[in-house]
Parts: C-alpha cells; structure tokens; sequence
C-alpha cells in the first residue's frame, strides 16, 4: 500500500502539494485527477522517491520511499516528460532496466513488443509521442514492479492503445500483485479504468472515493410526475444533489441506492421513470459541488 | 535487491553515447605520450655529440617534466569532459527525474559516475603510456627506473585527475543550468587569477614599495595556487624538481576536501532544483559578493588609468560605483534569469557598495600599512637584494661542484645568494633597511614616484633596489625601494659587516686561476683597457692580489671611493648539455664575467695596477678643462640649459677634488645633481668627452651655487 501522510511541497512561493494525506490499496487501479498545476505530478514524483517532501512522508509497504532501493523497487515510475538515453533502442533500455529491477522480465518484454508492434532495434528518439508512451508501459510491466506510477500516460494513446493497456493492466491485476496509479487532467479517460480517483485541487485532496462504490450511491433519474407538490415532497424525501427540469421532464441525481431512490419515485406514481448511466464525471460535479466546488475550476 | 550497476552489461549499455570520450582521450594521449617520446628521442639522437648515457638521463627527465606536464594537459581535459558528460544530467529536470526514480541510492549514482570517469581516462591513459615506454624500450631506453617513473606518473595524474574532476563535479551540483554552470567553471578556472592581477595592479598604482616582477602572500597565493588548475600545474612545477612530498600531501588533501564536498553537494541537491541558476542560495550570496566586488575595484582602476593624472580620483570613484551597480545588476539578472531583476536585492547592493569603498580606502590611505611594512629582525631568516639597477652588474653567485665543473645562479632570488647568517641579518643592515622603509613610506604618502626608471628625481639620485625577505616560518615578501646614496652606503655597510654578502658578490674571484682568461681594467681617465695581456703570470698575481685585498677590507674601506674597477674573464668548464660540444675533460666551457670595484685600501691591487701606468686618481690626470651644463629639475630636455667652461686653475683644483669619472660611478656616493660634468684632457682642442660626475660632500662652492642659481626648485644645499 502506497500511504501518503501529510505530505506538503513547496517550490519558492508556490505550495503545489499542501497537506495531502492519501492511501492507494493493493490491486486496484488509482486515478489521480485534477486540473493543471493541482499537485498530481509533484505527489507522484514524491511517491515515485525523486523529491523529498517538505513534511509528511511517503510509505511504500510500510517503508519511506525518499532514498529507499528496497522500496523504490517496487515501484515503476512513467514521467509525463519521459526521457531516454540519447540513441538508445527499447532493447538497450531493457537492458538498462534490467540492472535495476530484479525481477525485470525480458521475454514479456519482447512479447509485448511484439504484440505492440514495436521495433526492438530500432531507436527511440525515431518513435512517435504515443510509441514511446506505448514503450514506457510496457517497460514498467516488464520491471514486474508492485506499483506502475503514471502521470500523463494516457495522453497520446490512440483509443485501441488504450484498450490495450487497460487490458494489460486488468491481466496483471489478476495475476499478481500490481497497483497502477494513473494521474491525469481529464475525468473521462480514467472512467472507464480507475477502481478509485483522488481528487486534487490547488495541492490538497478533495476527495478520494472508491468509484463503484460511489456510482452504487449516487444516481440519475428521469421522470414526469402528475403535479409540483410531488416534486417537492420527492425533494425533501430524497438526497438530491441536482435537480433540472426540461419542460414537465424531471432530472434529479441524488444521494442512496438505485432501489431506494426508485422507490421513493415510485410512490409518487410517476408518468414516467428512468434510471440514466451516471458518468464519472457528472458523479464529480455532485460530488464537489456539494462540497461547495465549481467543478468547472477543478477539472479541465 | 542489488543493483547491478558495476556489471559489465551495464557498463557496456549505458558507455553507449559517452565512447567518444575515450576515443578524445586517447588521442590527447597519444599526442602527449608517444608522439612526445618519438619527437624528443628524434631530436636528442639528431645530435652526434649526443652520448647514450646522455639520451637516458634525458629521457629520464622528460618522464619527470615533459611527461608529466602534457600529460597533465590531458588529464585536465580528461577531467572536464568525464565530470561534464557524468553529471550534466542535473540541469535537466526531465532527466534528473528518469535518474533518480531508479531504484538506486544517490551515493551509488555517484560513485558509480566516478567511476565510470576513471574508467574512461584510465584505459587510453594506460595504453598510451605503455606505448611510450615500449618506443622508448626500441630506442634503447628502458630501465626499472622508467617503469617505476611511469606508475608513479601515473599514480600522480590520477590524483590531479580526481581533484580537477570533483571540482567540475562540486561546480555543476552547486548550479542549476548551463549559464551559471558555464561562468561557474570559468570562475574556477580564471577568478583567483584575475584577482591576484587585480590585487597587483592596485598595489602597483597605490603602494609605493610593491615589486610587481615577483607576487607574494595572497597574491602569490591567489596567481599560483588559487585554482585546481594553477595548483595543478604548481605541483607537476614541484614534482619536476624531484620535491614534491609536502605538496602531495597538500593535493590529497585538498581532493578529498573537493571530493567530500562534490559527493554532499550532489547528495544534498534537490531532484527538482533543476533549472534554478544556484541550487543552494547561501552559495549563490557569497559568489555574488566574490564577483561584484573585484568588478566594482575593477572597473574603478579602468577609470582611473582613463584620464590625466589631476583628475584620476574623481573618474575612479565614478568607475567604482559604476562597476559596483553594472556587476551587481548582471549577477541579479543572471540568478534571476529576468532584466527587470537589475535592481534586486538592493540591501545587497549597499553593502556590496560599502565593501569596495573599504578596499578602495584600504589602497588609497594604506590601511594596512603595506608601504611601511618590515618584518622584525627576529623573523627574518635571510634576505636577497637585487643590485642590478645600482651597480650595474648582474653577476649571480658561482660555485664549485665535486667533479670541478662550475655552476652560476643568476637569478638575484636563487636560495643561494641569500644574505644571511646564523642571527638572520645584523643589526647594521636592519637599522639601515628600517630608514629605507621608513623614507619610502613617507615618499608614498607625498607621492613621489618610484618609477624602476626613474634614476633622479626631487630628492636626488636614487636607486631601485628590489628586497626579498625570507621568512624563517618560510613566506616570502618582496618590496622595491628607492634608495638614496646615503641610504645604500648605510645598508652596504651593514651588509659588507656581517652575513656572507661579500662571499657571495665576490664568488666568482674563487674560480680557479687556470681558468682566467683576462682582465679589464677602467681608470681616472675614463678607458677601458685590457691588462696583461701577454703576462698569464701577473693576471693571476692581480687576481690572487685582489682576492687577499678584499679579504682584508673593511665594511667602510668598501664603501669608499674606488680609484679603478676590474672586470675577470674566466673561462670555466660545466656540466654539458646534450648539444654542447665537449672537451677532452667531459666538459664544456663558457666565458663568465665577474666586476669589483678596486679601492685605494686595496694596497696590493694597487700595487700592481701601477705597473700599468693608468691613472689610479684625478691628480695623475691633467686636466685642462670642465664644462658644466646646469638644468632645471624637470626641464632636461628643453632649450633652458645653461653651460658653463672651467679653465681656471684655482676653479679647476677645487672641481677635481669632486669629481669622479663616470665609468667609476658608485651607487653608495651622492653626486651633485641637475648638472651634467664633461672634462677635458686635450691641451691644443678643449674637447669635453669624457664625462663624469662632482660627489656632493666635495664640490665646491661656486659650483653648487651656479646650480641654485639656475633650479630655483631645487634647494639642495
């Protein structure tokens, strides 16, 4: 388990990560999102051992990760900014690789090189923004870390690429001990992947919830219902968190279990009644604007 | 888990992009080792008179000088480009970030850069220098000696290598980009030099008594050893002359110092201080000061060489405050990467600016009393006095070696013409130095010049005489002081009397007599003629003469008026050099050149210095005849010289109790000045060429007054 304590970092004038606590579990996939500049890539180089922080720390498994190999071993960092030894091939890089990570895998490597379509021989600095991101994933299974820490990963992955991995991903998950934890700006791209998203905003952590667990609480409805006293007796029986109306048509996202809400509506006998898909990021905009957020300002 | 970092794989994966270092390398190498072995053989073996025993020493010592010193070129360069391409990573936060996310401690990451550097200077070095001992070995050079030469040479460079290494390396993990990296390094590499010219340059133009042919103290220290490279150098200096302990010690220490610091600099440095101009700002404030400053004093003494004298001042306040504003301004753009930041920091500013108007007070009063400074007696271990301004000879001290070859020190700061005995120096020449010291201090403060050129001045003739005191803690201070006759009679006096002056400004009258060649003699009459020509057995008489007269002569006899000079031509034999043609002894032979003055108390001299028939005083001279040309101080030059004849008998009787011929002229005599003295000896044509001068304490009356007359400045009286 990656435990985050307290942790704050501050560049000259600017706090990027102001008091972050945060654990991300085992065999789960963490989605760190949040605007430009809200702290992900600072708590994840701090997570990843590159920069101490100014207070608090970082465990991986119990162990401080700053200055750590026992610990910074089981962890596989894929920077944003990634960079390689000028002239290099994937396979020097693995090579490279190699000597670091025990348990460094050169058969998955070149299988999954294989499978990527990727040239083994060929030089890196020749490959595309999205091959060289495609690389760096397949390194970091490779390595057979415990923990994949990516910042910005899926920026530049074409969408079957990004099947890809997020397939690659769920194997690993099955069959091993193996934790990837995701930051990026953009709400939509971890929806489909994420097991749990933290929430940053201006350096500190607004929310870190377990997505399923918050899609089984939260729910949209559509409904048409006979006269407005029921609306507002529906109002006050129900947690809502949004209501919008769209003629006689009744959108409302509130609080509790598909079968307690349904209920609730049900009992006011509605002309008609629909359960709608919620996205992530809709569940969001609940979610933080209760917390008193425009989620506008937070996410791009 | 381990990493495998040493492992052979990751040598060979991660050498990829870096192997032009090595190929550099090796090239450097071999220009500095092979090809020197094969060019210096070649030339030492075009010589016919060359013998093998000679070749091998010489190839002895150009593994001891040569070797050493451009291999340690290479070295230098090795020591760059290894620390560069190891730690250039830092500057880049993208790859400082791919770095130090590897599962893999900070020292490890050092210490395996370290030695990957060693790596790629040791091989090529090791190859190359094997080379060199095998073309030397093919040459019919080879012995144990060179091979123990070689592995102590290389054990040296490696020493220097590391030292200039963990500077580059300390540079670049105190700096976050290129720029400050790029005028760190240079700043390591030209800053001390620069300073100690500066620091010379201030002392020259406000210190009366400064030598500025010789550094000492810190400026000394600053031009010889202020940086890797200069201390570097020093020591392959020390290593050459085979006296190289101490200093060893010294380098050690001193990497180990730059390695400690490099190793806690990279250790301590923060992952994402990448970008920033200085990682630690503490450092980034002390460089500051360290550049504005000296640019502050610097751009100051440019504006004050700018102008005419009378204005000087006012021009080099101006460039003092203006270097001071311009330097801080660049080093605040530069930390802040920003023009707008010219005026930062201005609490800085102000005291950066009270800082150079102390230095600048400290030069312009003398504040640290630099021109009236003399070391106490006690502290004095011995002395060395440049005579070559006053008396016109710049004889060294020669000496006698067991094979009976010669050698000569012509340097006036050799160790072996030091003026010293076992108290140091005596009390006489100390009282006769503190007066000097004490005149030229008050002549700085009233700004009269102590141009090296400048024989007369307000006061009269004067002399420049450079001093080194040695120290017995072992520092070295060099002074130039004007000296008045007066005042170098008083210290000749001190020194003739005590010490092993005499000894060692006369060395050369112990040369063997089989090896005089001739003798020279000037007299009363202005010539020079050469003595005994045809008579081998006289010369050596009037040598064996002098050397018993000087013996016997007093510190006063030695500073009394000389009645004639010699001049001993020796022919004397010394230990070969490889292009030198030898004779049937093992020798070659060279002409040296030895001068004393002959005092009328040197009876024996005298004695047969009459057989001559030169004339030994103005009264064998009949002289018919003196022209005097009287000048204004300062106006030597210009058309408002007024001449005046003396061909009276009473007038001329009065003249020639003064006057001395000028080929007998002596430092320790006060002349009469602003007068020009011709006399004549022709009966039938009065032609006045031979000149000469009047000693003060005996020209006459009508004479010095003719001269008030004409210098209404000058009130010598």
């Amino acid at each position: 388990m990656i435990d985050v304590k307290e942790c704050s970092k501050t560049f000259g004038d600017i706090r990027a990560v102001n008091c972050v606590s945060l654990d991300i579990g085992e065999r789960e996939v963490f989605g760190l999102v949040g605007s430009n500049g809200a702290g992900k890539s600072t708590l994840l180089r701090m997570a990843a051992g590159i920069i101490k922080p100014d207070e608090g720390d970082i465990t991986i498994d119990g162990t401080s990760v700053y200055e750590n190999e026992e610990a910074k071993e089981k962890l596989f960092y894929i920077s944003d900014d990634s960079y390689f030894p000028p002239n290099f091939t994937p396979d020097e890089m693995a090579r490279f690789y190699r000597n670091y990570y025990s348990k460094f895998d050169m058969n998955r490597f070149c299988k999954m090189m294989d499978e990527f379509h990727l040239d083994r021989r060929r030089k890196i600095n020749t490959f595309s923004k999205g091959m060289k991101k495609q690389l760096l994933v397949i390194l970091g299974i490779s390595a057979g870390t415990k923990y994949l820490l990516c910042d910005e990963t899926f920026d530049g992955l074409d969408p079957v690429m990004r099947q890809a991995v997020k397939s690659i991903f769920a194997m690993e998950i099955m069959n091993r001990e193996f934790t990837p934890v995701i930051a990026s700006h953009n709400l939509r791209e971890l929806e489909d992947i994420c097991d749990h998203v933290g929430l940053l905003h201006q350096g500190g952590i607004l929310l870190s919830r377990d997505l399923e667990e918050m899609k089984f609480h939260i729910h949209k409805v559509q409904c048409v219902l006979s006269d407005k006293t029921k609306e507002k007796e529906l109002e006050k029986e129900l947690e809502v968190l949004n209501i919008q109306h769209q003629g006689s048509l009744l959108m409302i996202t509130a609080r509790g279990t598909r079968m307690e809400i349904m209920n609730r509506i049900q009992s006011k006998d509605p002309l008609f009644c629909e359960v709608l898909p919620l996205s992530l990021e809709e569940i969001f905009i609940s979610e933080t604007e209760v917390a008193g957020y425009e989620i506008k300002n937070l996410l791009v | 888990m381990k990493s495998k970092i040493y492992s052979s794989d990751y040598m060979k994966t991660t050498s990829k992009g870096q192997l032009w270092i090595p190929v550099l390398l090796t090239l450097g190498y071999m220009l500095a080792f092979p090809v020197m072995v094969l060019l210096m053989l070649g030339n030492w073996f075009a010589y016919e008179t060359v013998t093998m025993e000679q070749i091998r020493k010489l190839y002895e010592e150009l593994w001891r000088n040569g070797l050493m010193s451009s291999g340690f070129v290479v070295t230098s360069i090795a020591a760059l480009l290894n620390g560069i391409s190891h730690f250039w990573y830092l500057y880049s936060s993208r790859k400082t970030d791919f770095y130090h996310s590897l599962p893999v401690k900070r020292l490890k990451i050092f210490w395996h850069r370290t030695f990957m550097g060693i790596l790629y200077y040791l091989i090529p070095y090791a190859v190359m220098e094997f080379l060199a001992i095998c073309i030397g070995a093919m040459r019919g050079c080879f012995s144990l000696k060179i091979m123990g030469l070689s592995l102590e040479m290389l054990a040296m460079h490696l020493i220097l290598y590391l030292m200039l290494y963990f500077t580059v390396v300390l540079v670049i993990c105190v700096t976050g980009n290129i720029l400050m990296g790029g005028l760190c390094l240079a700043g390591v590499i030209l800053y001390s030099v620069t300073l100690g010219n500066l620091i010379g340059y201030y002392r020259m133009e406000f210190y009366g008594t400064f030598y500025s042919n010789a550094a000492c103290g810190f400026e000394k220290f600053l031009k010889e050893y202020g940086s890797p490279v200069l201390f570097g150098n020093a020591f392959i200096v020390k290593y050459g002359e085979n006296d190289f302990g101490d200093m060893l010690l010294i380098v050690l220490a001193v990497t180990a110092v730059l390695g400690i610091l490099a190793y806690m600099a990279y250790i301590r440095r923060p992952s994402e201080s990448s970008g920033k101009p200085m990682i630690y700002d503490w450092i980034g404030v002390i460089l500051k000061f360290l550049v504005v400053i000296p640019c502050g004093l610097g751009v100051g003494l440019i504006f004050y060489f700018l102008p005419e004298r009378d204005s000087r001042f006012i021009w080099w306040i101006f460039g003092l405050i203006l270097g001071t504003l311009i330097a801080h301004g660049c080093v605040e753009i530069v930390y802040q990467i920003d023009f707008r930041k010219f005026l930062a920091k201005k609490h800085h500013l102000v005291l950066a600016g009270i800082l150079v108007a102390v230095c600048a007070v400290c030069y312009k009063t003398d504040l640290t009393h630099y021109d009236s400074y003399l070391p106490e007696r006690e502290k004095i271990a011995s002395l060395h006095i440049d005579f070559t301004s006053a008396m016109y000879d710049s004889a060294g001290y020669i000496y006698k070696n067991e094979d009976g070859s010669y050698e000569t020190n012509t340097s006036w700061t050799d160790e072996a013409v030091s003026i010293t005995d076992d108290q140091g120096i005596n009390e006489d020449t100390y009282a006769a130095l503190e007066k000097i010291v004490s005149s030229n201090s008050r002549r700085a403060q009233e700004g009269l010049s102590s141009s090296a050129d400048s024989m007369l001045d307000e006061e009269g003739w004067r002399y420049t005489m450079p001093v080194k005191y040695t120290l017995r803690s072992g520092e070295e201070i060099y002074r130039r002081y004007s000296v008045s006759p007066v005042e170098f009679s008083q210290l000749l006096k001190g020194l003739y009397g005590g010490e092993n002056f005499k000894e060692n400004r006369f060395s050369f009258l112990e040369i063997e007599n089989k090896y005089l060649e001739n003798i020279d003699g000037s007299f009363y009459d202005n010539m020079n003629y050469r003595l005994f020509q045809e008579d081998p057995k006289k010369k050596e008489q009037l040598l064996e003469a002098v050397r018993e007269d000087l013996a016997a002569a007093t510190p006063e006899e030695m500073i009394g008026e000389p009645c004639a000079e010699l001049s001993f031509q020796f022919n004397i034999p010394h230990k070969p050099e490889y292009y030198e043609k030898t004779e049937a002894d093992g020798f070659a032979y060279y002409f040296y050149y030895g001068n004393i003055k002959v005092m009328p108390t040197f009876k024996k001299t005298v004695a047969i210095l009459k057989e001559t028939g030169y004339p030994l005083s103005i009264e064998e001279l009949d002289i018919k005849g003196v022209a005097v040309d009287y000048w204004k101080s300062g106006s030597k030059y210009e058309n408002d010289e007024v001449s005046v004849e003396y061909t009276d008998e009473t007038e001329l009787a009065e003249i020639k109790k003064a006057l001395v011929p000028s080929l007998l002229r002596c430092c320790w005599l006060d002349y009469v000045t602003n007068l020009d003295v011709t006399f004549s000896t022709d009966d039938e044509q009065l032609q006045y060429d031979n000149g000469g001068y009047l000693i003060r304490d005996k020209a006459p009356k009508f004479i010095l007054e003719e001269r008030l007359m004409n210098d209404g400045k000058n009130s010598e009286t």
